[in-house]
């Protein structure tokens, strides 16, 4: 299975620039996720290995082989569409059979690899009924059926689940990941949907403004965001971002000093950022990773089960923290309650660019 | 290739370009020869004296035709017996076809039926329609005196002072169903909520016809309005069914007269200035068109 | 009863009354004309009498000793050599309106307005043309003049209809390893097929009905139907069986076709508009 290299890929629509100078190197066999907010030049970029739209600038190279002058058809590559593109006039067998009868196999063996992606999917009943009389799940097994058949070298999703509902989401998450494990075909995979790439990507690439922010794991992504960028896009609910000044080893804003041991000399203005799970309740963790305590007025829980999340106000600054229910006992809204933040867990972010201190 | 799409600053290759202009070829052609040719050469017609008898002695005219037609009472006649048909059966067409799109829309039962059976006249030959009518309306012959009569009214429905109204009336029997047609399906793609809303604000339903309702249709009525306007001008077979323009000239309309002139009396230069005349008011409408459509559009998007 | 249910029957009441007058004003012509083409030629002219044995007279007058089936052959010819034009031309057409946005919204709006140009400025020069090639009184001149209104109108319901289909579709397609002329064959086309039949039967009503062109161009045995039916008003009496004949043989068959187009025909007229 070859792997996947751009190099200084730009694309221009008319004045507009979508994408600038993108070098992206995806690996055999790696499932990658191509996360940002909408406009970010993720779908272009997967359009643009499918060979649907041409390069401004740049070159695109599946395994060994430039395919930068390709048509889409000569690149052996499989795409599942968001709205699954299932032809209309065709049974489910005939979806599946279409791009294995333009390479002019025969009919028996693609029979016979119909069945077996049937039996894969649980397509079975399905194969002569026609798109409009399946459900959705149904629309989007079909879809990827269509896709595996062909057994190409590179499967490409564009937001394949953002059409069903909330359940099957996270059913058919699961199963494309089950998938990947037996074929290891390399994927590249589309989403603008953060908790889904962080579940289901080896490799995550976020994007925003047609550039590259960040290339890593998921871990990587969340526990050292490259920037404040990828920082606020990633995790539910988002980082809680402080505005303030580094001084002298410590943290000084919103009404906080917080000394940072560790931090060196860096000075200037800089935005702390801590995520939910990482503020914790004065005596709930161990003292060496604590940071000096401080207090806030409690304004909402919002039980979600085992978890809430507590929102906290703070010299007129809001910040959520997710705390353990059992824990909840201690905090009644509008009384004080007192924090401690995780030390090994604080982000630090250069207020001017944004990029990680 | 990406070297020629750079300088387009577009970012289709140079094979796709192609194809576009290639897909739209025969169209151009097709329209090219049938449409816009004719459209020159009547241009050019219009400037000469060209009469189909005389064709060995056609003469660089200038503007002498148009000139001509604003001298000529019968041509004047015409504009304002076709500007009295269109304003008459287009208005009639739009109360009628409004009202009867509000009540159809709120049918509790057999509106598909009712619908698909009110929407038949719009698909009938207009020639067929206009004899239709001529033989129903006909003093000896028709079945609508002798059903009136039985009610002691007479009515001489092609004679003069009534011929027109007449004609306009076989035109609301056509086309109505062409404003009921618009007007249901844009009632039926209108949004709920205001309604909803007025409902629970008490509004009467005169009020939330008039407040709610109108403004909301106010895009789909003007454009009908202009369409079936644009296609009343058109007006011929009923005409040249029923009365062939009489009695005295009371229903010759514009397309009519231009028939009778450039086909009858094979005035062909003459015809021909007529014709722009009736292009540059259907142009002012199209441009109008163009405007409510694209208007219509940016609010959508 | 309380006094909103009242108002709500009596509501009711109006609607139903108003829609049954609406289909008795639209629905009692064709009926009077059918029961005339059944009545013995002697009693054609008489208003007054409806009921009475039927006859077949009339309709064994125009279908076997006239031209009638002729000029309904005539008629055929020239709707479905127009029409398979129109489709062949207006296709590609639209799909390349549809996906390339060729030309924008003015292009779109251009195809709309050429269906609108006036008949009356194009027959003098049409006319004009086929009399130099001697092709008056031939159907050739008809099917020249129809184009002029059926190529725009079928182009614009194509616009419309090829804008609905995904474009993801042909993409598919294009990734599956097709071409995109193979994509456009075997996906969008069939994906449009009911948009083709809507904008075809559309087109082939607009070619049947049409008077105007034909009355001008064609004559003698190359008449088209309503041309033929213009001729059947004598002032004699008699003559009315065999024309309520002719008239339902006009009519008959485009309301036939307007019942499987009525569905498409919004969307259709709504054409290209939408992304204008």
């Amino acid at each position: 299975m070859p792997g996947v290299r751009l190099e200084k890929v730009s694309k221009r629509f008319g004045e507009v620039r979508t994408l600038r100078d993108i070098d992206l190197e995806i690996a055999d066999g790696s499932f990658t996720v191509l996360v940002g907010p909408s406009g970010c030049g993720k779908t272009t970029t997967l359009r643009l290995v499918a060979g649907l739209e041409t390069v401004s600038s740049g070159r695109i190279l599946i395994g060994e082989r430039d395919v930068t002058a390709l048509e889409p058809r000569e690149r052996n590559v499989a795409m599942v569409f968001q709205n699954y593109a299932l032809y209309p006039h065709m049974t489910v067998y005939d979806n599946i059979a279409f791009g294995l009868r333009a390479k002019r196999m025969d009919e028996a063996e693609i029979r016979r690899r119909i069945l077996d992606v049937a039996a894969m999917l649980g397509l079975g009943d399905l194969l002569a009924r026609r798109p409009g009389e399946l459900s959705g799940g149904q629309q989007q097994r079909v879809a990827i059926g269509r896709a595996i058949v062909r057994e190409p070298n590179l499967f490409l999703f564009d937001e394949p689940l953002s059409n069903l509902d909330a359940k099957l989401r996270i059913g058919m998450r699961t199963e494309l990941l089950k998938l990947h494990r037996e074929l290891g075909t390399t994927t590249i995979y589309v989403t603008h949907d953060q908790e889904e790439a962080m579940t289901m990507g080896d490799r995550i690439v976020v994007m925003e403004a047609g550039e590259i922010r960040q290339t890593g794991t998921p871990r990587e992504i969340y526990f050292r965001p490259a920037d404040l960028m990828v920082a606020r896009f990633v995790g539910s609910p988002p980082m809680n971002i402080f505005e303030g000044r580094l001084e002298g080893g410590a943290f000084e804003g919103a009404g906080l000093r917080l000394p940072l041991p560790g931090i060196g000399s860096f000075a200037g203005r800089v935005l702390l950022g801590v995520r939910p799970e990482d503020i914790h309740l004065a005596g709930t963790l161990e003292p060496e990773r604590a940071s000096a305590p401080f207090s806030a007025r409690v304004e909402v829980i919002e039980l979600l089960g085992a978890r809430a999340i507590v929102t906290f106000a703070l010299e007129g600054a809001e910040i959520k923290a997710v705390v353990e229910e059992r824990q909840l006992d201690t905090l009644r809204e509008d009384t004080d309650a007192s924090l401690v933040l995780d030390h090994h867990r604080l982000h630090l972010f250069d207020a001017e660019s944004g990029e990680r201190v | 290739m990406a070297v020629e799409a750079e300088a387009n600053g577009m970012a289709i290759p140079a094979s796709r370009w192609g194809l576009r202009y290639r897909l739209l070829l025969p169209l151009t052609l097709t329209l090219g020869a049938v449409l816009l040719y004719p459209l020159l050469f009547s241009f050019w017609v219009s400037l000469h004296r060209y009469q189909l008898t005389r064709l060995q002695d056609v003469r660089f005219a200038g503007l002498r035709n148009y000139l001509k037609l604003f001298e000529d009472p019968a041509f004047w006649n015409a504009i304002l017996n076709t500007l009295t048909f269109v304003f008459g059966a287009v208005t009639l067409e739009l109360v009628l076809g409004f009202a009867l799109a509000l009540l159809l829309h709120r049918l509790p039962r057999f509106r598909h039926l009712a619908r698909a059976m009110l929407l038949t006249p719009m698909f009938v030959t207009p020639i067929a329609v206009g004899l239709m009518f001529r033989f129903l309306l006909n003093q000896q012959l028709g079945v609508l005196p002798w059903l009136l009569e039985g009610l002691g009214i007479r009515i001489d429905w092609f004679g003069p002072g009534m011929a027109l109204f007449s004609i306009i009336l076989i035109d609301v029997w056509q086309w109505t169903p062409f404003m009921l047609l618009l007007l249901l399906a844009g009632l039926e793609s209108l949004p709920k909520a205001p309604f909803e809303a007025a409902r629970i604000d008490g509004a009467s339903a005169w009020m939330t016809f008039t407040r709610v309702t109108l403004p909301l249709m106010k895009p789909v009525l003007l454009v009908a309005i202009v369409i079936r306007g644009l296609d009343a001008f058109k007006v011929f077979e009923y005409i040249y069914a029923i009365t062939r323009g009489g009695p005295g000239g009371s229903t010759e309309t514009i397309l009519f007269y231009i028939y009778k002139v450039g086909f009858r009396f094979f005035r062909m230069g003459e015809a021909a200035a007529m014709a722009y005349v009736l292009v540059a008011v259907t142009l002012a409408l199209v441009t109008l068109l163009y405007l409510l459509m694209t208007r219509e559009g940016r609010r959508r998007s | 009863m309380t006094v909103p249910l009242l108002r709500r029957r009596l509501y009711l009441a109006l609607q139903t009354g108003v829609v049954g007058l609406a289909l008795l004003t639209v629905l009692f012509p064709f009926f009077w004309i059918f029961l005339t083409s059944l009545k013995p030629p002697d009693l054609v002219a008489r208003p007054d009498v409806w009921t009475f044995l039927p006859s077949a007279a009339n309709w064994r007058e125009v279908f076997l000793e006239s031209d009638v089936p002729r000029y309904i052959a005539n008629s055929l010819l020239v709707g479905v050599v127009t029409v398979a034009i129109a489709l062949l031309v207006g296709f590609p057409a639209a799909y390349s309106f549809s996906r390339y946005g060729t030309g924008g919204g003015l292009a779109r709006f251009a195809v709309l307005a050429a269906e609108m140009v006036p008949p009356a400025v194009l027959i003098v020069p049409l006319f004009l043309v086929m009399y130099r090639l001697a092709l008056t009184n031939t159907l050739v001149a008809v099917i020249a003049a129809h184009l002029t209104f059926v190529v725009p109108v079928v182009t614009w319901f194509l616009i419309g209809f090829v804008d609905e289909v995904p474009r993801e579709l042909e993409e598919q397609a294009m990734v599956d390893g097709y071409t995109r002329g193979q994509a456009i064959l075997r996906v969008v086309l069939p994906a449009v097929r009911p948009g083709i039949a809507a904008a075809g039967i559309f087109g082939f009503v607009l070619s049947w009905n049409d008077m105007f062109y034909a009355l001008i161009l064609t004559g003698g045995a190359s008449k088209t139907l309503p041309v033929a039916i213009a001729g059947y008003w004598t002032f004699r009496g008699i003559e009315m069986g065999k024309m309520a004949v002719a008239i339902l043989l006009a009519v008959v068959p485009v309301l036939v076709a307007s019942f499987f187009v009525q569905k498409h025909l919004v969307k259709g007229l709504g054409g290209g508009a939408v992304k204008m």
